[in-house]
C-alpha cells in the first residue's frame, strides 16, 4: 500500500469502540441526577387537585366579599393606625432615605460594573478554560 | 418507553462516536472514558430538548471537543505517554483474529495495519496529534483549529504536516521493528 495515501487510510480507520463499562457508567451516575418532571400547567393538573386548588380561591373571595359587606367593630381602627404608621415611614423615608438612596444604587451599580470587569479580567487571563 | 430506556438508547447510539473523537483526541482510553462520561452527562441533562435533535450528533460532538482540548489544556504538565491501549480490546478482537488468519490474511494484514496506524495516532505528542484529528476527523479548517488551540495557523500547518511525517515513518517501518 502506497504510504503517502495518507488521507484515504486516516478516512478508513475504523471508529474505536467505547469500552463495555462506559455504558453502565454513564447509567449508574444518571440514577442519582434523575431530573425533576417537568412542569406542567394547572391544565394538566387531575381534577381533584384542581378542586383542592380553587379552594383556597373560594375563601379569599368570600373573606373579601365578608369585609366590604359587614367590616367587623375594630377594623377602621386598625385602618387608622395603619394610617398614621405609613405617614410616619413616608416622612422618614422623605427626611432620611431619600437623600442617601441615589448614592448608594450609584454605589452598588458601581460595584457591580466593577466585578464584572474583574471576572472578564479573570477569565481572558484563564484562556476561557472554565467555558470550553 | 420510559426515560431511562430511551436515555440508555440514546447513549447505545452514540457511544462510539463520542469515545473515539475522545480517545483520539486525547491519545488514552481511561482519560477518553471519563470524557465521555462527563459528555453523556451534559446530555442527560438536556436530554428532552436532545433525544428529538437532528444536530444532537453535533452536539454531542462539540462537546466532546471542547471537553477533551479543556482537559488537555488543564492535564498538559501531566505528560504521560499512551500504554493502555494495547491491553484493552486485544482479549476482545483475539478469537476474530484467529479465524482471520485463517481464511484471510490480507484482511488481517489490512486491520493490522489500521491499528498500527490507530496506535501511531494517539502516540503522537498532544501538539500534533489534536490539531491532526481536529482537520481529519473533525472536518474543521486551519483556522477553526488554530481559534480553538489559540495557536496560529502556521503553527497548526506545521503540527499536522509533522504528526503526518511521524504517521508515514509508522507506516513504512517494517512491522514488528518497533
Amino acid at each position: 500500500m502506497d504510504p503517502v495515501d495518507l488521507d484515504r487510510e486516516l478516512k478508513a480507520l475504523p471508529l474505536p469502540r467505547a469500552p463495555r463499562t462506559l455504558l453502565p457508567r454513564v447509567l449508574s451516575a444518571t440514577v442519582s441526577r434523575e431530573p425533576q418532571p417537568a412542569a406542567t400547567g394547572w391544565s394538566t393538573w387531575r381534577a381533584s387537585w384542581r378542586i383542592a386548588a380553587f379552594a383556597p380561591l373560594v375563601a379569599l373571595i368570600a373573606g373579601g366579599w365578608m369585609l366590604l359587606t359587614a367590616p367587623p367593630t375594630g377594623l377602621s381602627e386598625a385602618a387608622q393606625t395603619a394610617g398614621q404608621v405609613a405617614t410616619v415611614a413616608r416622612v422618614v423615608w422623605d427626611v432620611m432615605a431619600q437623600p442617601l438612596a441615589t448614592y448608594l444604587f450609584v454605589l452598588g451599580v458601581s460595584l457591580a460594573l466593577a466585578c464584572a470587569l474583574a471576572w472578564a479580567a479573570l477569565e481572558a487571563a484563564l484562556g476561557g478554560a472554565s467555558h470550553r | 418507553m420510559s426515560d431511562a430506556a430511551r436515555f440508555e438508547a440514546f447513549v447505545r447510539e452514540y457511544q462510539d462516536m463520542v469515545f473515539a473523537t475522545a480517545v483520539r483526541l486525547l491519545g488514552r482510553e481511561t482519560d477518553a472514558e471519563d470524557v465521555a462520561q462527563t459528555v453523556f452527562m451534559r446530555a442527560f441533562e438536556r436530554f428532552r430538548d436532545l433525544e428529538r435533535s437532528p444536530s444532537a450528533a453535533g452536539w454531542l460532538k462539540t462537546v466532546a471537543t471542547n471537553l477533551c482540548l479543556n482537559h488537555l489544556s488543564r492535564y498538559r504538565a501531566r505528560w504521560q505517554f499512551f500504554s493502555d491501549m494495547e491491553a484493552v480490546g486485544d482479549s476482545q478482537r483475539l478469537s476474530s483474529r484467529i479465524a482471520l488468519l485463517a481464511s484471510a490474511p490480507e484482511e488481517l494484514e489490512r486491520i493490522e495495519r489500521q491499528e498500527r496506524l490507530e496506535r501511531a495516532l494517539r502516540r503522537l505528542p498532544d501538539h500534533q496529534r489534536v490539531p491532526l484529528v481536529l482537520f481529519h476527523f473533525e472536518d474543521m479548517s486551519y483556522q477553526q483549529i488554530a481559534d480553538a488551540l489559540g495557536v496560529s495557523v502556521s503553527k497548526v500547518k506545521t503540527d499536522i504536516h509533522r504528526g503526518r511525517d511521524a504517521l508515514k515513518q509508522e507506516l513504512t517501518t517494517p512491522h514488528g521493528s518497533r
